[in-house]
């Protein structure tokens, strides 16, 4: 690590402390105030008068530990020639902060992320631009967007198959913050009586070069991707598609509809012209297969009675790898050599990915304030591999009982066997605990 | 003959006018409720205090924006940890936008945003008039008593009685029923203030359920306006970008 690197981990570290330190004693100082007014409740609005800057965000520390699976393939390929230890202690923390500034109809906004991270052995620091971006708001129909922006297509929970211009989300805990990509952007809007309430058409530019957006694909592209949003008999009905060009070409479409005042149904299908896998064989040889395939989800959401919220999503990722073809990586893993699988990075990539197979379930039950704990939400998920049977079992328990911090803790269990997606993990398991206050 | 005819008209002019006259509009009364809580089109600042079994509260800001019968818009101001949430509410779909994960999500009018006794419908709230007919208006004493059903199956509450001052035409109980006949929860309106623009009304909401006992939740109003949006600002497009109407 070098001396910049140290000191800015230690300017990091000093600010979020000194932020948590202020912000929890405000925080309790406020609670012990309310619980003494109990009765008295005012509303001061000056608190609240507009003002052209925002500031806000949150300090964030976690801690895991993880029992590590010596015989599994990831592990081979994560720490090729190294010894690693059984167990894994890992830590770091984040401070994300947004900013903001108004003007008439102009808004500038910034989400950075500066980050230090152990990851057992050494310590990481890296400060991320996720988004940075000026938009004009040009009267009612008409915004346009120009800068690093986040965009999130589809309507999955835990997988959006639709999401051409956007990252990957981490199924297993999709909420995150994402960095975004380079565009520009205008969105039209227009709103009607009648069964079609509303229409609203997203253009993007996203150009991909070595200096912007290179991770996009192909560089030297000037990207095109639409969506078209449709509120349509209380139904969200969204149509995209991606030009080729860094990408292949792609269309989609996204559904999402509420059955009744506590179920709700969504869908997305992709349709992704030429799209290419690299495929190994057990004894090591690459083939590329082309061709054009389907992605899609179906999912449900629902809320009982007593606020038990069940989510529940099939994937079908078009472009996995079949359970034999999953093998044949298996297979070459175990019998490659060291030289072998470092040549050969590249070209294994792709099953390193996550979900890297063809059909998945997401299935996850979260209650709230269950026998009478306040502020409490446990939830259990898991995410099966339809195909092999592996899967990632994932109990969580949050608590928001103090105003703007939040606890999480969760223990993930990987399951499956040899040869298996999540069996074949770095991780047999892992418990991790999560603190972030919001400021 | 002649005179006893005469009498009977009399005597039915005498009593039949006011007997008439006390037959309760209730449609018109509801109308009269919803325009004298807000105008059709607002912008509005609240606070609500859920208080727990042990007298802990938690407070959230919002400043909220409707227009008409059927569209709205609430963004939570305070605390820190939910500021910039935004929720829409168009007819009976509601979505919630979440900065963080960056795109809105369908929700659900049972389902509550803050915890507590309110409801996504009860901070959705759009006029009582569009959501409901009036099965029976009567008369009791100072207050009208109007008996609510929903319109659809997807109104959070299939019935509400109502308690309306007669002098102010202003609710100060409101019941509301589930479709299997328990009461959901109680809301009581108080602490009557001019908010300007001839809007005069409670500035405080507390309500209470036998579902949640020792809950108890509080709206308290701060500002409420007349103002006209454009169409488009309650979108999903636009749901983000909220905060730029304040």
């Amino acid at each position: 690590m070098n001396p910049l690197q140290r000191s800015s981990i230690g300017a990091v570290a000093a600010i979020g402390l000194m932020l948590l330190s202020s912000q929890c004693h405000l925080a309790f100082a406020q609670q012990e105030n309310s619980s003494a007014e109990a009765e008295e409740f005012s509303f001061d609005m000056e608190a609240f008068e507009k003002s052209p800057w925002a500031f806000d965000g949150y300090v964030q520390a976690q801690m895991g530990y993880a029992r590590l699976d010596r015989d599994a393939a990831l592990y081979r390929i994560s720490f090729l020639g190294e010894e690693e230890d059984t167990y894994r202690l890992q830590g770091g923390g984040e401070i994300q902060a947004d900013l903001t500034y108004q003007r008439g109809s102009f808004t500038a906004y910034t989400r950075i992320s500066l980050q230090q991270e152990y990851d057992g052995k050494e310590w990481y620091s890296d400060a991320l631009l996720y988004e940075g971006n000026l938009s004009w708001q040009a009267g009612a129909n008409a915004r346009f967007t120009l800068g690093k922006t986040l965009l999130r297509w589809g309507k999955g929970y835990a997988w959006n198959p639709t999401n051409f211009v956007g990252r990957d989300k981490n199924p297993s805990d999709p909420d995150l913050a994402l960095e975004g990509y380079w565009v520009g952007l205008a969105d039209l809007v227009k709103s009607f009586p009648g069964p079609l309430k509303t229409i609203a058409l997203t253009g993007v530019v996203l150009p991909a070069s070595e200096e912007v957006n290179s991770e996009f694909g192909q560089e030297e592209h000037v990207n095109m991707a639409g969506k078209l949003y449709l509120l349509f008999y209380d139904t969200d009905i969204d149509l995209m598609t991606l030009s080729d060009g860094s990408q292949s070409d792609r269309y989609g479409v996204t559904v999402s509809r509420n059955i009744t005042a506590n179920f709700e149904v969504h869908g997305e299908a992709a349709l992704v012209t030429d799209a290419k896998k690299q495929i190994v064989e057990s004894d090591g040889l690459f083939t590329m297969d082309e061709r054009d395939i389907w992605n899609y989800l179906a999912g449900i959401r629902y809320l009982s009675s007593t606020d038990t919220t069940w989510i529940l999503e099939y994937y079908h990722n078009g472009n996995g790898y079949t359970e034999e073809e999953a093998q044949d990586f298996f297979d070459f893993v175990d019998v490659a050599t060291d030289s072998q699988l470092v040549a050969s990075k590249r070209n294994i990539s792709a099953y390193q990915r996550p979900n890297f197979m063809r059909n998945y379930l997401y299935l996850r039950v979260s209650q709230k304030e269950p026998f009478g704990w306040l502020y409490v939400t446990p939830a259990l998920f898991i995410i099966l591999n339809a195909d092999d049977g592996s899967y990632n079992l994932i109990p969580e328990i949050n608590y928001t009982g103090v105003e703007n911090l939040e606890l999480r803790s969760r223990f993930s269990f990987l399951g499956g066997g040899d040869d298996t997606e999540y069996g074949d993990k770095v991780n047999e398991w892992k418990i991790e605990f999560r603190v972030r206050y919001f400021f | 003959m002649k005179r006893i005819v005469t009498a009977f008209i009399i005597t039915a002019f005498l009593f039949g006018i006011p007997t008439l006259s006390l037959a309760v509009d209730g449609e018109g009364i509801l109308r009269q409720v919803d325009r004298n809580l807000n105008p059709e089109s607002y912008e509005m600042y609240r606070k609500l205090i859920n208080i727990e079994p042990d007298g802990t509260q938690k407070e959230f800001v919002l400043y909220t924006i409707k227009k008409g019968q059927d569209r709205m818009v609430a963004l939570f101001l305070s605390p820190a940890s939910e500021k910039g949430r935004s929720t829409l509410r168009i007819e009976d779909n509601m979505w919630l936008y979440l900065p963080n994960v960056g795109k809105p999500l369908r929700i659900t009018s049972l389902q509550s945003i803050v915890g507590g006794v309110f409801n996504n419908s009860d901070i959705l709230r759009l006029d009582y008039s569009s959501e409901y007919t009036v099965a029976s208006a009567t008369e009791d004493g100072g207050n009208y008593l109007l008996e609510l059903k929903a319109k659809t199956g997807s109104v959070a509450y299939e019935r509400i009685e109502m308690v309306v001052d007669r002098k102010t035409v202003i609710p100060t109980e409101i019941r509301c029923y589930a479709s299997s006949g328990i009461l959901i929860k109680t809301l009581h309106y108080s602490k009557t203030k001019d908010f300007g623009g001839g809007l005069v009304r409670p500035s405080m909401l507390e309500t209470d359920s036998p579902l949640q006992k020792g809950y108890r939740s509080v709206m308290l109003f701060a500002k409420i306006a007349a103002r006209e949006f454009n169409d488009e600002v309650f979108t999903l497009t636009f749901l983000p970008q909220v905060e730029e109407l304040r």
